[in-house]
């Protein structure tokens, strides 16, 4: 193996942190905003600790395009390590204000809040949500629509070109190429958060102050409410989550939100452009809406079983609902944690586990596995399992429509899918194992493992300011790996491998 | 000009090592600036009627027993939803983020946590002691006017205690008190933030310094943007700074 392993040149890594930095001068660039609204609401001190972490992001940033000035080509290698390397910093320096709002034991736990941001993922260690100030709660649901944009590319998009965007584009888990190039793709997937941003706020302002929220409170936790049902993060204002308004019409608007950013952007192209019809015939619109069907009709007969709710009403609003939270990634909760195991039963709450295990959509903002690599695998089966039943020399070809046409299910595709596919499952038992090492029963233990790794943000208690910290440090690796869909990460640990053991 | 050639073994480490000792200097840097402060005398929280972890539920023959409200709280009513559902109960805790009025009731959120009946907020005195935990309450509308301030970055809410029927799925399925009677026990009061002098200063420091940096990391651009042409010509003769940053996107 070692023979193999080329030590990369200083360049190389000159080129990953002059990349690096400038995602982090973005970074410090949009921390502003909330510094602005800090001094707005009268919260000096939470608004100079965002001007500290925008210095300083902006510092690091800086200091590379000063010192680590190199002529070369970004190529898809550097991309991917460029991606890796900036989720971990972009944590850091998100880190910074949330550690200095007081609200953290310590920084790790503002670190985690940070990845968990950036991750969409949802679960929280924070301490004392429901005193924090306004402009801490809008930065943690600010990190989550950066992370569900894709952080590193729309901040780099404007820099690269060449393999190298290719590189960013495809180590931050997207594949679908909805315009020619993909700078322009970028920018549609940008076009297309901030028109739902509008309509979606606005939505959502109008059913809070229907549900008695006051004007500008309302307002702020509409926004909040809004980068973290479309970025399907999970991130709440408060700590009751979507419970706390207690509104059918806010959770009606959020469940819109929330299968909008379950859908690839890729349909989204296809919806803004008059072609309804794309949704439907899309292979990933069929599995996903055949699996929720499922998995719900397995939690609605474990629900019934287990006498949980005395109504249909209760198992339809919140039985499905969390279904729906689940399943698209999201981790809005509109019943308290812990009433997962100790009022669902056994059977409902392993169909959320499952639903959040299988995620949304690929190229959306969701976490999972992705319900495209369960159909190719279940349609590479189904194809293998023919191309035995039939005469030997039968030509055997599957097919599936995405992305406005047939396509032909090749090898490599359905070899990519199921490794990606291995690679979550076993991703999800390291966290159990780690779970069941720290005496939570398996149930709990896989639940909180899943909710990380497929960035959902569900938790049964697990998760919170009392966490572990050998578990905290699972957890943010299951977020980090998650999110980006390994290969990133892989590509990251191969060139510090390469400089540990490669050859000159 | 770039240095090029292979990483060695020793500069990576030794890169490495100046990262870490950034990243530990800047850590107990902003630990220096996250002070806890003076905590707000603590309310007498009500005692918990059952202790036993392992039997976190109490026997329901016990409660039947019991003629007036059952003393509650949150975390009991989430773990033993069943045994305490359609009994009457006694709660208290702080309001906090708002009072969501809805035609002849009102809803709100009740925390019983420490920052509601302990020490009081965390922003008053930066010590973390845990999340939260709390429990709907619906109040009849008249009941709500009580409430004055409820609790957020900027104020202690009002303590309340309610009495009424806990339902396990009284709102459509999710918990809630149903409460019949409500008063304020301590009323709510503002929490001073007062600006932290040496958080000032430090964030005006650092401004300055990312300021500064920028600015000699684009030297070459703002002298262009100023002067209206590109002074390319450094103070030894050379055009330009072989290995300077393009102004330009690469790969193009």
């Amino acid at each position: 193996m070692n023979s193999v392993l080329i030590r990369p040149d200083r360049r190389d890594l000159r080129l990953i942190a002059l990349y690096t930095g400038r995602v982090l001068t973005g970074l410090g660039v949009v921390m502003l905003l909330p510094a602005g609204l800090g001094v707005v609401r009268g919260e000096y001190n939470d608004a100079l600790g965002f001007v500290i972490g925008a210095a300083l992001a902006v510092t690091v940033g800086q200091l590379a395009e000063w010192r680590l000035p190199v002529r070369r080509t970004l190529e898809w290698s550097h991309g991917m390590a460029v991606v890796a390397l900036s989720w971990l910093a972009a944590a850091f320096v998100g880190a910074v204000p949330l550690y200095l709002s007081s609200h953290y034991g310590g920084f790790l736990d503002a670190y985690f809040d940070a990845m968990s941001g950036f991750a969409t993922a949802g679960l929280a260690v924070i301490n004392d949500l429901d005193h924090l100030a306004d402009s801490v709660n809008v930065w943690r649901h600010l990190m989550q629509f950066l992370g569900g944009q894709g952080l590193v590319l729309v901040a780099l998009s404007m820099f690269a070109g060449g393999t190298g965007l290719v590189g960013l584009y495809s180590g931050e888990a997207r594949e679908e190429r909805i315009l020619p190039n993909v700078r322009r793709t970028a920018q549609f997937i940008w076009r297309v958060a901030l028109l739902y941003a509008v309509a979606g706020t606005s939505a959502l302002w109008l059913a809070m102050l229907w549900a008695g929220m006051p004007v500008v409170d309302g307002l702020l936790h509409a926004f909040m409410v809004f980068m973290a049902a479309f970025d399907t993060g999970g991130f709440a204002p408060t700590a009751a989550s979507l419970g706390f308004y207690r509104s059918a019409a806010v959770e009606a608007v959020a469940a819109v939100l929330m299968i909008a950013g379950a859908l690839s952007f890729a349909l989204h192209y296809h919806l803004l452009h008059r072609r309804p019809g794309e949704l439907w015939r899309n292979v990933q619109t069929r599995w996903l809406l055949a699996s929720f069907v499922m998995l719900s009709a397995i939690a609605v007969a474990g629900l019934v079983t287990a006498g949980t709710f005395g109504e249909t009403g209760g198992i339809v609003r919140r039985g499905l609902f969390q279904m729906l939270s689940a399943h698209t990634g999201t981790g809005f909760s509109t019943v308290p944690g812990r009433s997962f195991v100790a009022d669902w039963g056994v059977v409902a709450p392993a169909a959320v586990v499952a639903a959040m295990a299988l995620g949304g959509m690929a190229g959306s903002t969701t976490g999972g596995i992705k319900i495209l690599r369960i159909a190719v695998t279940v349609k590479a089966v189904v194809r293998d399992v023919r191309r035995v039943m039939l005469p030997e020399n039968t030509v055997v070809v599957q097919r599936y429509y995405s992305d406005g046409r047939q396509r032909v299910l090749s090898d490599d595709l359905v070899r990519t899918a199921v490794v990606i596919l291995l690679l979550y499952l076993a991703l999800y038992l390291l966290g159990a194992l780690a779970g069941l090492a720290y005496g939570y029963s398996f149930e709990e233990a896989a639940f909180e493992s899943t909710s990380a790794a497929a960035a959902v943000g569900l938790s049964v208690g697990i998760v919170g300011p009392d966490l572990a910290t050998p578990l905290k440090l699972v957890y943010i690796l299951q977020m980090w790996m998650g999110r980006l869909e390994f290969v990133a990460v892989f590509a990251f640990v191969g060139y510090i491998a390469a400089i540990l053991r490669g050859r000159p | 000009m770039t240095r090029s050639g292979p990483v060695t073994r020793l500069g990576a480490l030794a890169g490495a090592a100046v990262i870490a000792a950034a990243i530990a200097v800047i850590v107990v840097g902003l630990g220096s600036l996250v002070r806890p402060g003076d905590a707000r005398p603590p309310l007498e929280a009500p005692a918990a009627p059952v202790d036993d972890p392992d039997e976190p539920c109490p026997d329901p023959a016990d409660l039947d027993a019991v003629e007036a409200a059952v003393l509650v709280t949150s975390e009991l009513l989430v773990e033993c939803s069943r045994v305490y559902d359609g009994r009457v109960v006694s709660y208290t805790g702080e309001v906090v983020r708002a009072v969501l009025r809805r035609g002849e009731h009102a809803w709100v959120q009740v925390n019983d946590d420490p920052y509601a009946l302990g020490p009081g907020p965390l922003p008053g005195h930066r010590t973390a002691l845990g999340g939260n935990s709390g429990m709907a309450v619906r109040l009849p509308g008249d009941r709500a006017d009580v409430i004055s301030t409820v609790g957020d970055h900027r104020a202690h809410g009002d303590i309340i205690e309610v009495v009424g029927t806990f339902d396990r799925t009284g709102d459509v399925g999710a918990p809630a008190i149903l409460a019949e009677r409500a008063e304020v026990v301590d009323a709510g009061e503002p929490i001073t933030h007062d600006i932290d002098p040496v958080r000032a200063a430090v964030a005006a420091a650092s401004s300055v310094v990312a300021l500064a940096v920028a600015a000699v990391a684009h030297r070459d651009r703002l002298m262009t943007g100023r002067r209206g042409r590109s002074l390319r010509i450094s103070p030894t003769g050379r055009r330009g700074r072989p290995g300077a940053a393009p102004s330009r996107p690469q790969g193009r």
